[in-house]
């Protein structure tokens, strides 16, 4: 069971030339996970949900400890209790908004009011703890935004990408990419984002001038053979599952694009086909399995998002230093989980 | 007893390579050594019982000790970690029992056995059981909300009805007899175009008869058949337990895997398939419904699979394809059930209720 992975590092270690390109890794086994999600889901279950707390301080932990970077892994730290506790008052307060809501309406618009006004605040605490949570060689991660920051990218980014049609919707996905990373830190050296609006804007046209031009031919085609009309659903179908992978691997692959820490820069090479083989796969075992597949689908997708990105060290990584200490709690994160917002 | 690993003081993120022994004073010796920490050399802490603490095993993810609250001794040695803490202080072994229980090949199969009766139980019965019961008892506020969908529907697909005044007329003063009995639905009937042959109700009691629909029915029967189909779906609250089985399904989901971030994508299309079964069961119980009602009314049912099959043919023109594996996998995929069950359900309904031709 217990086989010592740590090799000594060889003596012509020192010589090693810089940039080093690192891959990172995730060493998680679909059935190992399976074992620990599938007890922890039924001890959940039978607590009526108390238990979840633990359950998902223990899955997060296997997933982040299987997490590697230079040979070195992530940890998630977060206490059970804590999340315990913050869960108890969301759902709370989940509750008697829904009630205040269905009887007594003028006093439910105040307390929505006051709920959209709380969300920045909640969105920023929550990404605080989720950061701090999470240490990689025992120096934690760090948030700090402002109130103003993010009630910028929560409200009113989103607000304008709407109101303008999505004409301003790159210029929104870049300022909360840039409020995610900008903010962040590990230890005392904080994240920098170099994107800029163009870098998402040019692959929204793409979209679109692709869309359109379907759009367009399959409007000819129906013109032109009614007959063929019926193929009109099934390829906007697929139209919208291509638009959704290609949202996802080309927002994901200029966030880490356009991201570094110290001198240290981070490349991404998601692909659409390898994310849609991810996802097919993926779904067509859940289903084949009634969904005990999920927790190993968990692992497929985590080792594809985790094995494409690429630290590129133009140093040693041992110059890192931890900050002081701070509290963080863990409502932000509860209530963003039961109120569904989240940037 | 020696125990391989590496050291982080929590202070930089440089690692250097260790080993930890039990020393003499109930507690543990670290010496730190290795290229990576040369200029230390071969350096040496001690750490007292109080100042150590083992996080709980965890499969075979590599075992962490703090140390003195912020430093951090890692090892793959999960069963020299556990011998360790037994000649330590049997406080140290908390959390040891989850290990077990989660390497433990019948407690998993055991595990798994629950799940797979409680998650089918859940959705098939669970989920639908407790929307209903749900949408008995919420109270009309919230069903008020859903009105005003027709105003929306005007806008977008549906346009002015091209059937005469009179014409309209008629069919009101035909139907409105019929649906006298459910004066709490606030039924009322409207004529659209648009939207092929078609019929639905929306949640505030509006049924919409399309003028295509109206051209396709061939008698009053048929007509009315469809009507009381609509009526079934209003009398149930299929747009409200619609609704209310998709945020029950999201809580369920929630619970069962934990998180919503990474899992949406996965769960995503299982669901959607879901959602199509469960909106095929309300179908089935309107269509019960309406031939119940039919049946009181004394229409002959048999009106029912007929106008059904015309609906079915009028809307999709695959005559050939319509045998086989593609109708079975169209099936799954459908809001609707296919033709064949409706009409065999008919057929069931007058073996039940002993009509004979």
């Amino acid at each position: 069971m217990s086989e010592p992975v740590i090799t000594e590092r060889p003596p012509h270690f020192v010589a090693t030339q810089f940039p080093k390109k690192l891959p990172f890794e995730f060493r998680g086994k679909g059935f190992e996970y399976f074992k620990l999600w599938v007890v922890n889901t039924l001890l959940s279950v039978m607590t009526l949900g108390i238990y979840s707390a633990w359950a998902s301080v223990r899955n997060k932990r296997y997933l982040y400890a299987n997490l590697y970077l230079n040979n070195s892994h992530f940890r998630y730290l977060a206490n059970p209790i804590q999340i315990l506790k913050a869960r108890i008052i969301a759902v709370l307060f989940l509750v008697i908004y829904n009630i205040v809501l269905q009887t007594m309406p003028i006093i439910g618009l105040v307390l929505t009011v006051f709920l959209l006004i709380s969300i920045p605040y909640f969105i920023n605490k929550s990404m605080a703890f989720n950061r701090r949570m999470t240490s990689y060689k025992n120096i934690q991660f760090r948030f700090n935004a402002s109130y103003k920051q993010a009630f910028m990218v929560t409200l009113i980014w989103p607000l304008l990408g709407l109101l303008t049609l999505g004409l301003l919707y790159p210029k929104a996905l870049k300022e909360i990419h840039a409020y995610t990373a900008n903010n962040s830190a590990y230890g005392k050296s904080k994240f920098y984002f170099s994107a800029s609006t163009w870098d998402y804007g040019k692959p929204a046209l793409f979209a679109a001038a692709i869309v359109l031009s379907l759009g367009l031919s399959l409007w000819g085609i129906s013109l032109i053979w009614p007959s063929l009309q019926f193929i009109a659903p099934i390829i906007f179908v697929l139209t919208y599952f291509a638009l959704i992978i290609f949202f996802i691997v080309t927002v994901n692959n200029i966030f880490y694009q356009n991201l570094q820490v110290q001198k240290h820069q981070f490349t991404a090479n998601y692909t659409m086909g390898g994310l849609f083989k991810v996802i097919l796969i993926n779904t067509f075992l859940i289903m084949m399995s009634l969904g005990l597949y999920l927790p190993a689908a968990k692992i497929r997708l985590l080792k594809y998002l985790a094995e494409n990105v690429t630290l590129n060290a133009h140093d040693s990584l041992e110059n890192f230093s931890a900050a002081t200490p701070e509290n963080v709690s863990a409502l932000g994160e509860e209530m963003e989980q039961s109120f569904e917002f989240g940037v | 007893m020696n125990i391989k690993g590496y050291y982080l003081d929590g202070k930089s993120s440089k690692r250097h390579e260790a080993n930890l022994e039990l020393n003499s004073h109930n507690g543990i010796k670290l010496y730190l050594h290795g290229p990576s920490a040369q200029h230390i050399g071969q350096e040496l802490i001690m750490f007292h019982l109080d100042a150590i603490k083992i996080e709980s095993r965890l499969a075979n993810t590599a075992r962490e000790i703090t140390l003195a609250k912020e430093q951090l001794f890692i090892s793959y040695d999960n069963d020299g970690i556990d011998a360790l803490a037994s000649r330590l202080s049997p406080k140290l072994k908390q959390g040891n029992w989850l290990h077990k229980l989660e390497s433990n090949i019948s407690a998993i199969l055991i595990a798994t056995f629950i799940m797979i009766a409680l998650v089918y139980a859940a959705l098939i019965y669970g989920v639908p059981k407790s929307a209903h019961w749900l949408a008995d008892n919420l109270p009309n506020a919230v069903e008020a909300q859903l009105s005003d969908s027709l105003a929306l529907l005007d806008h977008s697909i549906l346009q002015e009805s091209q059937l005469s005044p009179a014409h309209q007329k008629d069919l009101k003063i035909l139907m409105a007899p019929y649906y006298q009995a459910f004066n709490q639905l606030n039924i009322r009937i409207e004529f659209r175009s648009g939207f092929g042959a078609n019929a639905f109700a929306l949640p505030d009691g509006t049924i919409v008869f399309t003028d295509d629909f109206i051209k396709l029915a061939k008698s009053d029967d048929e007509i009315l058949a469809v009507l009381y189909h609509e009526i079934g779906h209003l009398a149930n609250k299929h747009m409200l337990r619609r609704a209310l089985q998709a945020s029950l399904m999201g809580v369920f989901i929630l619970m069962v895997t934990g998180d919503l971030d990474t899992l949406d994508i996965i769960t995503g299309l299982p669901s959607l398939l879901l959602d199509l079964a469960y909106s095929r069961d309300f179908e089935v119980e309107a269509d019960q419904f309406a031939l119940e009602q039919m049946y009181l009314a004394d229409i002959p049912i048999d009106n029912f699979g007929v106008i059904m099959r015309r609906l079915a043919d009028a809307n999709i023109d695959d005559s050939e394809a319509d045998k086989g594996l593609f109708t079975k996998i169209q099936g799954y995929l459908s809001t609707h059930p296919i033709t064949e069950d409706r009409v065999q359900r008919v057929l069931d309904f007058k073996e039940a209720h002993g009509i004979i031709d």
